[in-house]
């Protein structure tokens, strides 16, 4: 499952194992791979059936409500929730959006040429993140030395037995703590502040955080929001330069932004599978899963079920123009663990792909086809383009 | 129904009413006033804490982002597909009246 044509092939063999063997062991990873839509949305939303933890472990890292379910979930969720509710967005962070990417865009429009993945695609959500946060989140390459750490820490509780992940892990590991420590100090510095800040201050009736939840959610959040939605980017301005009819329906239509971007999320979700594990003996298409069990929900292969899409291998931005005939893609989850970043990541992305059609006239895919990589995150490693210069930054 | 007084409710803005088994949202834009049932259709959320667009007389739900209209309730954005129930207004005299099932 880690190999180069796993890699290669991955919605090809996914659509196998989708019709061959809809809930399949595999034994390298121990775990059971889901990979029918209506199964992957039970795996996902039913916390009554399957949970993010084994039923028998503790959380072991404070302040990460993805780990939870229930009631213990609920109310650590529902300290952060506000801070990415629609209205809290759309009021302090929109307005901030057009500075913010045509200020990204500026410091390469007169070059003619960019690598659009460490330029651009990441550069915004972490620029996002940092104000949201209110802490001047450390700059690269600490900050991209977290997000490689966090990234092998994932990949390690996705295959725990992997003896190079599990190498790797130690390494890295300093990197991540240093980073999640700095989160901390460089918060008390800035004024105003931001989620960290509100973090501390205990709402009535509900009990103070500790020190490590704050930074663990800090954590949590800044890898999460970043990685993620720079890989949704990233993956939407691919997609869109690969099906040039595509790009010119959009161009025509600007009402079709939004469903593009759901239709971007849906064609290569940034998280191709979540963790699960049963809370009990349960069984899924007529294959037992014993209590305590892993369990992998892939979203990637749930939303290219024929079951469900319509020629679901092709790109099509109108695909979501009506959402009333249509069934979510599933790159966002789905039940209480819905992701609490998927309106920001849904706005960032819209401005994003947006402004950069806006802005640099005929750009285009340069070099060979660009590769998707990733295991349980997934996105194109590199994605070098050209474009007709632009004279930026000449007052007038 | 009575659900409230016109002026209870901000213009471009909007009062949840403690009415039916759910509550419903009342939404005031311009001269037009809508009700719809005050739960969101994807995850059960308040709409009364959304976002109004007042240009396109849509309102978004605070949690996820689901976008209903106003007039019709019809979804309009994931991750809401189904509509949300709306509710036939009638204002006289200042008063917001709806017919609630």
């Amino acid at each position: 499952m880690r190999s180069d044509d796993f890699r290669a092939r991955r919605f090809e063999i996914l659509a196998a194992l989708r019709e061959q063997a809809p809930v399949f062991w595999h034994e390298e990873l121990r775990a059971f791979l889901v990979t029918r839509y209506d199964d992957v949305l039970t795996v996902l939303s039913d916390d009554d059936l399957f949970v993010p933890l084994h039923p028998d472990v503790e959380n072991p890292s404070p302040g990460n409500f993805n780990n939870l379910y229930g009631e213990e979930h609920r109310a650590l969720r529902g300290r952060v929730a506000p801070e990415f509710f629609v209205g809290t967005l759309r009021r302090n962070l929109e307005p901030q959006l057009p500075e913010i990417v045509g200020g990204v865009i500026d410091g390469f429009a007169d070059r003619g040429e960019v690598e659009l993945v460490s330029s651009y695609a990441r550069v915004l959500p972490s620029t996002v993140m940092r104000r949201l946060l209110g802490a001047r989140l450390p700059e690269d390459p600490s900050l991209a030395r977290f997000e490689e750490g966090m990234e092998v820490l994932v990949e390690l509780h996705c295959d725990p037995g992997h003896p190079e992940l599990a190498s790797r892990s130690e390494d890295v590991l300093p990197d991540v703590q240093s980073f999640t420590a700095q989160l901390l100090a460089r918060e008390q510095d800035t004024p105003g502040g931001g989620i960290l800040t509100r973090l501390h201050e205990c709402p009535v009736d509900a009990r103070p955080l500790t020190e490590q939840e704050i930074l663990g959610l800090g954590a949590i959040l800044a890898f999460t929001l970043i990685d993620t939605t720079g890989r949704l980017i990233a993956s939407a301005v691919h997609a869109l330069l690969a099906h040039p009819e595509q790009a010119a329906a959009l161009r025509d239509d600007p009402a079709l932004l939004a469903p593009a971007i759901e239709e971007a999320l849906r064609w290569q979700p940034p998280i191709q599978f979540k963790i699960r594990h049963a809370r009990v003996d349960t069984e899924l298409q007529g294959v037992p899963i014993p209590r305590g069990a892993k369990v992998y929900p892939f979203i990637g292969a749930a939303n290219r079920d024929p079951r469900v899409y319509d020629a679901p291998d092709t790109f099509d931005v109108a695909r979501f123009r009506e959402v009333k005939s249509q069934k979510p893609h599933l790159s966002f989850g789905w039940g209480p663990h819905f992701c609490i970043g998927a309106f920001l990541s849904k706005l960032e992305a819209q401005y994003a792909v947006r402004t950069l059609f806006e802005r640099l006239p005929g750009l285009r895919l340069v070099g060979p086809p660009p590769r998707y990589v990733g295991f349980e995150h997934w996105g194109p490693e590199s994605l070098p383009m050209a474009f007709d210069p632009v004279t930026v930054g000449v007052p007038s | 129904m009575r659900l409230c007084a016109v002026e209870d409710v901000p213009e471009g803005g909007c009062l949840r009413v403690e009415a039916g088994p759910a509550g419903v949202v009342v939404v005031r834009v311009g001269e037009r006033v809508f009700a719809l049932k005050d739960r969101c259709t994807h995850a059960g959320a308040r709409l009364s804490e959304g976002w109004i667009d007042a240009a396109d007389c849509t309102l978004e739900c605070p949690e996820h982002g689901g976008r209903f209209s106003l007039a019709t309730g019809e979804a309009l954005a994931f991750p809401a597909n189904r509509p949300v129930a709306t509710f036939d207004v009638e204002v006289r005299d200042g008063e917001v009246f709806a017919r609630l099932p």
